[in-house]
């Protein structure tokens, strides 16, 4: 199979919620030879622009923006060579999932494609209200949003309320909610009532926290989790292990604009609109009339497919072979955005890269335009100078593109005067590295991942380390070694960070916050457990000031940058593809298509 | 005869207790994803992971586990739900099968009305042009993996994507009982493409048996008769050269049952084998078990009608 | 008394990839109504290939055949396949060595027989062929022959099957019966037993039958006439009585010394003719048997030796280069119990001209 990769959904490597579209770049070495600036995709939308890194000088790609002249009616065509896994609000943690999630039922808080770094208040009346201490947040809803039938009744807090008691639900298992929703009494409710949700009103929900943690958990509130559901419906469902809220999605009750006439697991979804729904309470234009889904299928053929035809739009990228023919001919079917970062982390809790001024040795020997060669060149992806990347806010403050000016990040190829000067201050006079640890290296086994190790142990090797490679498939490189603390693995250089919601907490907190070292499935590879840095970010999670928190973050990303845990590698860039006369548009914060933004005029 | 196959039977139902035993202990020996781990997400607190296994059930023995699973499989016919999307597992493979019963059986037939008839002209006319040609082509059709033949298909003659535009494209499976013309449509070119190599195999095995069969003493007899050579070829020569090829044509069907991963998936036909695919890479357990336990049933079950069947097909099995 | 069957100057030859098979080259054989001809000869001596041949069984496109064999004046070398099937198992019949083989496994011994009886019998209903399938099974000796039509092949013993194979060749009652080695592959009780049946039947039915075989016995029991045949060629032939009491080719000379008899003294030991078959592709220059034969002349590798006349008489025909009267005293030597090498030395070494 060319693309076997591409079928591995996210969470299957408990990182990526998006890896489908990193891993299709991650082959996509045939565009390599394509000069052309990475990235920055649609015209109209803001997250381009405003990236620094992402100069969006790729002119003629697809307008995915919003437009004045979309059209209403019609049936709305998508495809995805993958499945859904989840499409349960409470356990929806994919991006394809996020599709049909976003146009069914409406968290408290949602980005939009034309708001896509500021969450906006959806089922929301307003934005929340965070205590001055960060332990309580409050958020009214709006009154007048209905169920859909046969339910037809208005969607209350209580059903907020149920939402997250199912949130920690076993039999409703999410993701997330034990990172982001810190709420008193959730962790022993098991599905039952949790004491720290209070619901003085039907339109008014208190969470009490056990932290000081309002700030960011406002932000999360973004995510699908805190979309309401209602108990009299769902309860019984959930009783049932698995439950049949998830299994079924034709037995949910829907408050957005569209509900499902059928689900067929894996196969085909069909949306129609939800009789009970009213425009006036949603931003949601909520276009098309019917959305047909079918799942399944060779990613080449798909992409292929959506290439040749007027209304199809895929859900997850093309593959490299048809994103080059699709640059080349058809362009102005295309989409190309940002999303994450991969980075090739530095074991800062074991020898030889315990030591800083080595990892910065190691940063600055390092070839980091020849990685994103491998990669496949500027269509995937741009050299990353630091962490925090151009779609998050607080990219700006952190310097854009150009970072902070540190000299072992300066040169993109690589400086081995830079690297000699730290080897020297870590104590390696002669530039080599003499003491006795060996560097393992473990990476994916599928292509592009051999050549990146072999890229990261030469300017190793160039330091006189002693280094090991193991390749290994992608999920088993999370799964048994540099997710698995206990086998302190030293590099990483493979692996790659979606955020969950574009935050900078959700860009850095899991990757280098001491304090989300796991035993397993740990996503700090560096395992960086640095006391300044973990203050640092639990007092930039604090911050409700949008200007005021864009500054914090870019002082943590500064921080962690002059840490060095990881060789920054490049911000990744993915495509889309559509067909030549449905109006796709983008939600950036997902980098996939907005079904209720998208219209098939 | 009847003890016979009484003894088969049990014989059946031990050897899926040994596969999905089998199944169960790769699952838990080869190095791949905790499922647990998978469900749980990113950075999970240890005591996640645990609440996790407890209600996947992964928190007891793999013997207890195993146990259970064929408790429930035994006494309900239930096959578990799936770890990645919470179906139930049974549904899920029972709602597949009819695609690929379509697809295995058109299959079937393509490959039979292609590959039988050139395997006969190939044997009488042996060393002919036609024998020539159509062995070479054989040869190829054999070689080539069928991935890539039903890339090429769908490249060269679906009518969405393809230079010539003659077959439904892929993605366009339609359920019989939905509308029979659409059916037909959309798997004319699955059909072709997974039926090439088994013609090509069928085409030379027939070519090769009717060889044989025809320098046998009892062509020879049957020629002193007077017979016309049609009527030797047909009712004498194929009668023996066509046996084998029936018992290896149980067993391919039932290897298909169990699911045509790969046309399955080039084709976007929603079938068992598709299933399967998905459940492996998700390390899903319970899918993988179950169409394993579903492909091993097709194939046993082959195996045993083929068994018996060769009995009514060659008399000379029937007493020993 | 017209032969039923003349065949004359009868060549059969193979393409193989080795070369040109020479299997018949240049058979003349006749055989009349009701009587027997042995053709008798080593394996690869074309005795088979000439039975074959006359049922145009040896058609093909890798034989050529030329010759004539002629039944009832029509020559069925040239005839069309059509025609010639019509001949096939209804005027010619033949039976073979292997009777497990030669039936086909996977139908009953009734099925074969019917489809054989129908095959010329066209209008011919089920019953009718099913009471005649069961009438020859009778005839040819198996006991409940109305159960036994629906037995298989190989639920049948050895001189069963050769029974039923028997009764399936006389179904439609041929007036040739073309037997290749019909007991070759049974018990020697059942060999008795079989060639009794086609003795018996051949009376009943007034039916001509070429026996061939390699088995002298066979001969002396059933033969009228004997060919002997010696790659691909016949090299003495005549009433059974010459033949065994007056052989006159030393290969003649030598099958009768290899084959034990009763009639001969218990002592006298058994001689098999040294050497193998020659190739039939590159075969001896001169006289065939040259390479093999205890009293060959430096001449003998010249020349080719015709059939002739032995005594002036043309039913006895040999074709040998020794002459007449030396070949005579050999007989006598050979007679009377002398080796070959010792007859050699007797006959030959004073007329001189010994080959070393």
């Amino acid at each position: 199979m060319t693309n076997e990769s591409s079928q591995v959904p996210t969470k299957e490597i408990g990182t990526h919620m998006r890896l489908t579209k990193l891993t299709s770049a991650a082959v996509a070495a045939a565009v390599a030879a394509l000069a052309l600036a990475a990235c920055g995709g649609s015209s109209s939308n803001n997250n381009s622009s405003a990236g620094g890194g992402a100069p969006a000088n790729v002119s003629g790609l697809a307008d995915v923006g919003t437009s004045s002249s979309q059209q209403k009616g019609g049936t709305l065509n998508v495809v995805s060579a993958e499945g859904w896994e989840h499409l349960d609000p409470g356990q929806s943690y994919f991006q394809i999932d996020y599709l049909a999630v976003y146009a069914t039922q409406r968290p408290l808080y949602s980005f939009t494609p034309d708001s896509p770094r500021q969450a906006v208040p959806d089922l929301a009346a307003g934005p929340p209200q965070i205590s001055s201490d960060g332990k309580t947040v409050t958020v009214k809803i709006k009154p007048n949003v209905k169920w859909s039938p046969p339910l037809s009744r208005t969607v209350t807090s209580d059903d907020v309320k149920y939402a997250f008691e199912r949130d920690f639900n076993p039999n409703v298992p999410n993701g997330y909610a034990g990172s982001y929703y810190p709420i008193v009494g959730a962790d022993k409710s098991k599905g039952g009532p949790i004491s720290g949700i209070s619901t003085p009103d039907t339109t008014t929900i208190v969470f009490h926290l056990t932290s000081n943690f309002g700030a960011t958990f406002a932000q999360a509130l973004s995510l699908p989790g805190s979309a309401a559901v209602p108990r009299s419906l769902a309860s019984s469902m959930d009783k049932k292990n698995p439950t049949t809220y998830d299994s079924d999605p034709t037995k949910q009750a829907f408050d957005g604009p569209y509900m499902y006439q059928s689900y067929s697991s894996g196969r085909s979804l069909t949306l129609v609109r939800n009789p009970n729904w009213d425009a006036k309470t949603d931003f949601r234009p909520a276009y098309a009339d019917k959305i047909v889904w079918k799942a399944g299928g060779d990613a080449n053929v798909l992409a292929r497919q959506t290439l040749a035809s007027p209304n199809l739009l895929m859900a997850d990228g093309p593959p490299a072979p048809v994103l080059k023919t699709a640059y080349q001919t058809k362009k102005s079917q295309l989409s190309i955005a940002t999303l994450g970062d991969y980075y090739a982390s530095l074991n800062t809790s074991v020898p030889p890269f315990n030591n800083l001024n080595l990892r910065k040795a190691a940063i600055a020997a390092a070839n980091r335009q020849a990685y994103l060669q491998v990669r496949g060149g500027k269509l995937v992806g741009t050299v990353a100078t630091h962490f925090l990347g151009p779609e998050v806010p607080g990219f700006a403050e952190a310097g854009g593109a150009k970072g902070f000016g540190l000299d072992y990040l300066k040169s993109p190829t690589g400086d081995m005067t830079v690297a000699k000067k730290y080897m020297k201050l870590a104590g390696f006079p002669s530039g080599k590295y003499t003491g006795n640890a060996t560097v393992t290296i473990v990476g994916s086994n599928s292509d592009p991942g051999p050549k990146e190790m072999a890229i990261v142990q030469s300017g190793m090797q160039a330091l006189g380390f002693k280094t090991v490679l193991k390749p290994v498939p992608q999920q088993t490189m999370y799964s048994k070694f540099c997710g698995y603390v206990k086998a302190h693995i030293t590099v990483c250089p493979t692996a790659g960070w979606i955020e969950d919601f574009p935050d900078p907490y959700a860009y850095l907190f899991v990757p280098f916050s001491g304090k989300a070292i796991v035993p397993v499935n740990n996503v700090n590879w560096a395992v960086l457990n640095d006391p300044k840095i973990n203050a640092a970010m639990d007092s930039a999670s604090q911050v409700t000031d949008p200007t005021a928190r864009n500054k914090a973050w870019a002082n943590v990303d500064k921080l962690i940058t002059l840490a060095a845990p990881a060789i920054p590698e490049i911000w990744a860039s993915n495509a889309l593809v559509k067909g030549s006369q449905v109006h796709g548009v983008l939600d950036a914060w997902n980098d996939d298509w907005n079904l209720s933004f998208s219209s098939v005029k | 005869m009847g003890r016979y196959i009484i003894r088969r039977v049990l014989w059946v139902v031990l050897l899926l207790f040994i596969v999905s035993a089998v199944t169960f202990v790769i699952f838990y020996t080869l190095p791949s994803a905790d499922p647990a781990a998978l469900r749980a997400g990113k950075s999970p607190s240890p005591q996640l992971i645990a609440q996790i296994r407890h209600t996947l059930g992964l928190d007891k023995s793999v013997p207890e586990q195993y146990w259970i699973y064929m408790k429930k499989l035994v006494l309900h016919f239930d096959f578990g739900y799936s770890f990645q999307d919470s179906q139930p597992v049974r549904t899920e493979i029972l709602s597949r099968l009819p695609a690929t019963i379509s697809l295995t059986i058109g299959a079937v037939v393509v490959w039979l009305l292609v590959g039988l008839p050139i395997g006969v002209i190939s044997a009488i006319r042996s060393r002919s042009f036609f024998d020539r040609v159509s062995m070479g082509g054989a040869l190829l059709a054999i070689s080539a993996p069928v991935y890539w033949l039903g890339l090429v298909g769908l490249y060269l003659f679906s009518n969405d994507i393809g230079i010539v535009k003659i077959f439904d494209g892929a993605g366009t499976y339609t359920g019989i009982t939905d509308n029979v013309g659409r059916w037909f449509g959309s798997l004319l070119l699955p059909w072709l493409v997974l039926a090439a190599s088994f013609a090509a195999f069928y085409a030379r095995l027939l070519r090769s048996n009717l060889i044989e069969v025809m320098s046998e003493d009892y062509i020879r007899t049957a020629r002193a008769k007077g017979l016309p050579e049609r009527r030797v070829i047909w009712r004498h020569g194929m009668r023996s050269a066509i046996t084998p090829i029936v018992t290896i044509l149980g067993l391919d069907i039932g290897i298909l049952l169990g699911g045509a991963i790969l046309t399955e998936d080039v084709f976007n036909i929603p079938g068992v084998g598709h299933l399967a695919y998905e459940g492996i890479i998700n390390a899903d357990l319970p899918v993988i078990q179950g169409t394993v336990l579903f492909g091993a049933f097709f194939i046993v079950v082959a195996n045993l009608i083929v068994d018996i069947g060769y009995a009514f097909l060659d008399p000379r099995v029937r007493y020993s | 008394m017209t032969p039923l069957l003349e065949i004359d100057d009868l060549r059969v030859e193979f393409a193989t990839e080795d070369g040109v098979v020479h299997a018949v080259d240049g058979v003349s054989l006749a055989v009349e109504e009701g009587k027997t001809l042995g053709v008798v000869g080593e394996s690869g001596s074309g005795k088979s290939v000439t039975g074959l041949t006359v049922m145009g069984l040896t058609r093909g496109r890798s034989a050529t055949i030329s010759g004539q064999a002629r039944l009832d004046g029509n020559d069925l070398i040239t005839m069309s396949d059509r025609d010639l099937r019509g001949v096939r198992g209804n005027d010619i019949a033949m039976i073979f060595q292997d009777p497990l083989s030669s039936l086909h496994p996977f139908y009953t011994v009734g099925k074969q027989l019917v489809e054989a009886y129908q095959t010329h019998n066209p209008r011919a209903g089920k019953g009718e062929s099913r009471d005649r399938a069961a009438e020859m099974l009778t005839l040819v000796g198996i006991p409940d022959p109305a159960s036994r039509l629906d037995s298989y092949p190989h639920e049948f013993s050895g001189g069963m099957r050769q029974r039923a194979m028997i009764a399936m060749a006389l179904i439609n009652e041929p007036r040739l019966l073309i037997a290749d080695e019909p007991t070759t592959a049974l018990d020697v009780t059942v060999q008795a037993q079989i060639l009794e049946l086609i003795q018996r039947l051949q009376a009943d039915l007034r039916m001509a039958v070429i026996m061939v075989t390699h088995d002298l016995g066979v001969i002396a029991e059933l033969a009228d006439d004997v060919a002997v045949m010696y790659a691909g060629r016949i090299v003495e032939r005549g009433p059974k009585r010459a033949i065994f009491d007056a052989p006159e080719h030393p290969y003649t000379w030598g099958l009768l010394r290899s084959i034990p008899r009763l009639t001969a003294p218990r002592d006298e030991p058994l001689v098999p003719i040294p050497g193998r078959p020659p190739s039939l592709i590159n075969r001896p220059g001169g006289c065939h048997f040259h390479p093999r034969c205890p009293y060959v002349r430096p001449a003998h590798r010249e020349t080719d030796p015709r059939l002739v006349p032995v005594g002036g008489d043309a039913g006895h025909q040999v074709a040998c280069l020794l002459a007449e009267e030396t070949r005579q005293r050999l007989w006598g030597e050979l007679r009377s119990g002398a080796l070959p090498e010792q007859a050699r030395a007797d006959v030959l070494e004073p007329e001189g001209e010994v080959t070393p």
